[in-house]
Parts: structure tokens; C-alpha cells; sequence
């Protein structure tokens, strides 16, 4: 890929946004540009974590397998995020999530080693990073906090205002939100069983709150999916 | 309180542990020290978050209470963490949680502001917050999994263990924990009713597995409450 385009790229992440010329250039020279088809997976259980990712396009689901094989998504991210251990000593464990592409996804890769120079060489993306990191933190809280207070119906109702929140798009108040996950994947991101899912769906699409396909979710009622949520 | 005695407990800080001397001294200008009786609060929810915390001595549990009045404890922080951080993140929001002390403790405040740009220049004391950030995460990461696919039996025994191997004193192959969490405490930490927890931890001192009383909890055959949660 051409590096002019490559650092294009660059400029549209959230984490870069608006640092000076220079640091995103020295960033650049040091990235990689990667694509993933959908449905590959983009590191695995056990490999070494040595680098962070910075997804430029499509989304990318990381989950976690227990040990008696049940899935949990941890997040879904979307482009502009930034994904992989930021915060392991090179010594660390090794990782025990998998990151997977849900539809085309571009790539860009820095060594982590790389990437801590960057850092301490540039205060303002180190503050960045941390932010990031804390927000993340935030997300996870919340995710904890509703487990315990929310029923399966709230918690699918609050997922998808947040999931609508992060990646929707409305056009005359009607929000569109891709990709679309899998009732299985709702579960998975929720603790719901996929039955459990899939009748909670149904009924906010009688109630012509939502709309779904295999391609998306629609949102027609923001509001009343809010206060379902509460 | 004297200057030799404030330095000196800086000093064994877990997250200052990289911190060069320079930057230490700072740290001591910027910082006031006071010392909190059990069980008082520190911080309310829809406070703004002007403060950061660095706690010393003692423990500190952060919670949440939603509308209805559950509660839950997201987190029991202890010396040489932070805690408080939503200022770093989110400089603008108000805080959604409670920060109460379990025992005396003994607290340094700062402003955000002091502590972003004691941050900005000096990059590892930023990694290591970052890294704690991460830390935390994990932690967090690590109870989604529980709360949606363990029993409570099994997600009271797995918060012992994880309490234990973070807080545990062990000696003649006995783990000693304190503080004592009250079993209204365990039941907010993991998601169900004091009775419950109570029921619970008696069946497990029963089978000679714990024993605790009003100041301590002790953990007999750590390898049988792992067994447990497996």
C-alpha cells in the first residue's frame, strides 16, 4: 500500500487525532498494514503478545473461551479503536482472548516494544493511551454493574442503545447500526441464553421498537429502547 | 505529619515504584495526606472529579447503588493504588460511584491537573498508570465470565480465592485475610443475597475448607476452595 495512504490512515484514528506531523509520521514508520477476511481470527489463545493493533476498518469482536468452552464477548470494536495488550511487560502471560474480523478488516500493526518508545517519546500519546485505557475500563464497570442489577431484557435493551450509541448511523431518526451481530452473539455479549435473545428481539420488533436482518439492526425508537433499558 | 515520614511511604507506592526521585518530590508538594476512620466516605456519586487518590494504608471499596438500591462493590482497592481516576479520563464527568473506607486508612489527595502534568513529564510514571489501568481491567474482565455462567456457589468460592491470593497473608500454609468482609460485603462483590453468602461460608467452614470471624477470614485448604470453583 502506497504510504501516502497509509498515513492517511493514520490521521483517522481516534488516538491520533490532532497530534502534530511529526509524531504521526514516526508512527507511520514504524506501522505495518494488514488485512483480515471476515470471520478470521486475528490472534489467538497462548500466541505471545507482542503487538498492539490499530483497526482501521470493520470491526473486530475479542472474546474469551472458558475453560469449559463457553464463549463471552468481551467488546466489539470499531474503527479508530485501538486493540491488543497495551499494558503487559514483555514477560507477560500470554494472551487468552480472541480477537476475530467481522466483515473486511484493515489493519495496522506496531511492535508493542516499538510502540512503548513512541510512547515515552511523546507525552501527549502516552496520556492518550492511558485515557484509552480508562475508558475501557469505564465499559467493562458498567458491563459488571448491569450483570448484577439488570435483567436479561434490560441488559439486552441497554446493549443495544450502547451498541447504537457507538457504531449506528441515524438518517431522518432512524438508526441503523452495522455490523449486525448474531442472536448468538447478543448472548454472548449480554449472559443471555440465544432463545432468550432471539424472543426479546422479537418482541421489540412487534412493538415496533427495532428492526433486524441479517444485514442490520434498526432502531426506530431510541427513547422507548432507552427507558427499557433503565 | 512529618516530610521524612510522607516520602518515605511514597516511596514503597506500587505505581510510583518507577518514579525518579525529581518527579517523587513533586508528587510531595502536590499532594495533602489525611487519615480516614473505618467505614467513612471519601467520595459521593455526582461529585465532580476534580480529585485523584492514592491510598497508602488500609483498603478502600468503590461501589454503585442503583436507583432502586442495590448495591454493588466494583472494586476493593489497597495500598499503593490509585483509585478515583475518572477525572484522569473524563475530567468533565461527575463520579457514579462511592468510595467508602473498610478499615483506617491513609489517603493522599491531589488535583487531576497536578497529577495529568506530573504524567506528561515523566513517561513512566504514565506506562505505570496505564498498566495499572490495564491491570484492573483484567480484573474486571474476569468476573463478566462468572456472573453469567457460575452458580453463586461457585462465584462466592472463586472471589475468596482471588481475594486471598491479592490480600492473603499466608503462614503455616493457612491464608489469613483481612479485613473480614462482612457477608452482606461478599454478597455485593458477587452478585447475590447476604443470606446466601452466609449459607455458603457456613458449609465451607463446616467441611473445614474456612473459618472466619468478625476480624478475620482464613483459608484452611486453598487448593480444595480452587477445586471448588473449577
Amino acid at each position: 500500500m502506497a504510504e501516502q495512504t497509509k498515513f492517511w490512515y493514520l490521521r483517522h484514528f481516534n488516538i491520533f487525532d490532532g497530534l502534530d506531523e511529526e509524531t504521526l509520521k514516526n508512527v507511520d514508520k514504524i506501522a505495518a498494514m494488514c488485512t483480515f477476511k471476515t470471520n478470521e481470527q486475528i490472534y489467538f489463545p497462548a500466541e505471545p503478545t507482542r503487538s498492539i493493533f490499530f483497526l482501521k476498518k470493520g470491526h473486530v469482536k475479542i472474546s474469551r473461551i472458558s475453560e469449559d468452552g463457553k464463549e463471552i464477548i468481551l467488546d466489539v470494536i470499531g474503527p479508530g479503536e485501538v486493540f491488543g495488550e497495551l499494558t503487559q511487560d514483555d514477560n507477560g502471560e500470554s494472551r487468552n482472548e480472541i480477537a476475530t474480523a467481522i466483515g473486511e478488516v484493515l489493519i495496522c500493526t506496531i511492535l508493542r516494544s516499538d510502540f512503548e518508545k513512541m510512547l515515552r517519546k511523546y507525552p501527549e500519546l502516552n496520556f492518550r493511551v492511558t485515557k484509552e485505557v480508562g475508558e475501557r475500563l469505564r465499559k467493562v464497570e458498567e458491563r459488571v454493574t448491569e450483570l448484577v442489577f439488570k435483567d436479561v431484557k434490560k441488559r439486552i435493551a441497554s446493549f443495544l442503545v450502547r451498541y447504537a450509541e457507538e457504531f449506528g448511523t441515524i438518517k431522518s431518526g432512524i438508526i441503523t447500526v452495522k455490523p449486525p451481530l448474531s442472536h448468538q452473539e447478543i448472548g454472548f455479549l449480554t449472559g443471555a441464553a440465544r432463545q432468550t435473545v432471539t424472543s426479546i428481539l422479537n418482541y421489540l420488533r412487534e412493538k415496533n421498537i427495532i428492526d433486524f436482518d441479517r444485514k442490520q439492526i434498526t432502531i426506530y425508537d431510541m427513547t422507548k429502547l432507552k427507558k427499557l433499558g433503565e | 505529619m512529618a516530610q521524612e515520614t510522607k516520602f518515605w511511604y511514597l516511596k514503597h507506592f506500587n505505581i510510583l515504584e518507577a518514579v525518579d526521585k525529581a518527579t517523587m518530590m513533586k508528587l510531595n508538594d502536590m499532594t495533602t495526606m489525611s487519615t480516614v476512620k473505618a467505614n467513612q466516605p471519601i467520595y459521593f456519586p455526582d461529585e465532580q472529579s476534580a480529585s485523584i487518590f492514592f491510598l497508602k494504608e488500609g483498603r478502600v471499596k468503590i461501589s454503585r447503588i442503583s436507583p432502586e438500591g442495590q448495591e454493588i462493590i466494583l472494586d476493593i482497592i489497597g495500598p499503593g493504588e490509585l483509585f478515583g481516576e475518572l477525572g484522569l479520563i473524563d475530567p468533565n464527568s461527575d463520579r457514579d460511584e462511592i468510595a467508602q473506607t473498610m478499615e483506617e486508612t491513609l489517603i493522599c489527595t491531589m488535583r487531576v491537573k497536578d497529577f495529568e502534568s506530573l504524567m506528561m513529564g515523566d513517561p513512566n510514571l504514565n506506562l505505570k498508570v496505564t498498566k495499572w489501568m490495564g491491570l484492573r481491567l483484567r480484573k474486571f474482565e474476569e468476573r463478566i465470565p462468572d456472573l453469567m455462567f457460575k452458580d453463586v456457589n461457585k462465584r462466592i468460592v472463586g472471589f475468596l480465592a482471588k481475594y486471598a491470593e491479592e490480600f492473603g497473608k499466608i503462614k503455616d500454609g493457612v491464608v489469613t485475610i483481612r479485613p473480614a468482609l462482612s457477608h452482606q460485603d461478599i454478597g455485593y462483590l458477587t452478585g447475590c443475597a447476604r443470606q446466601t453468602v452466609t449459607t455458603v461460608l457456613n458449609k465451607l467452614r463446616s467441611d473445614e475448607i474456612i473459618d472466619f470471624d468478625r476480624k478475620h477470614l482464613l483459608i484452611k485448604d486453598y487448593n480444595k476452595l480452587k477445586t471448588l470453583y473449577n
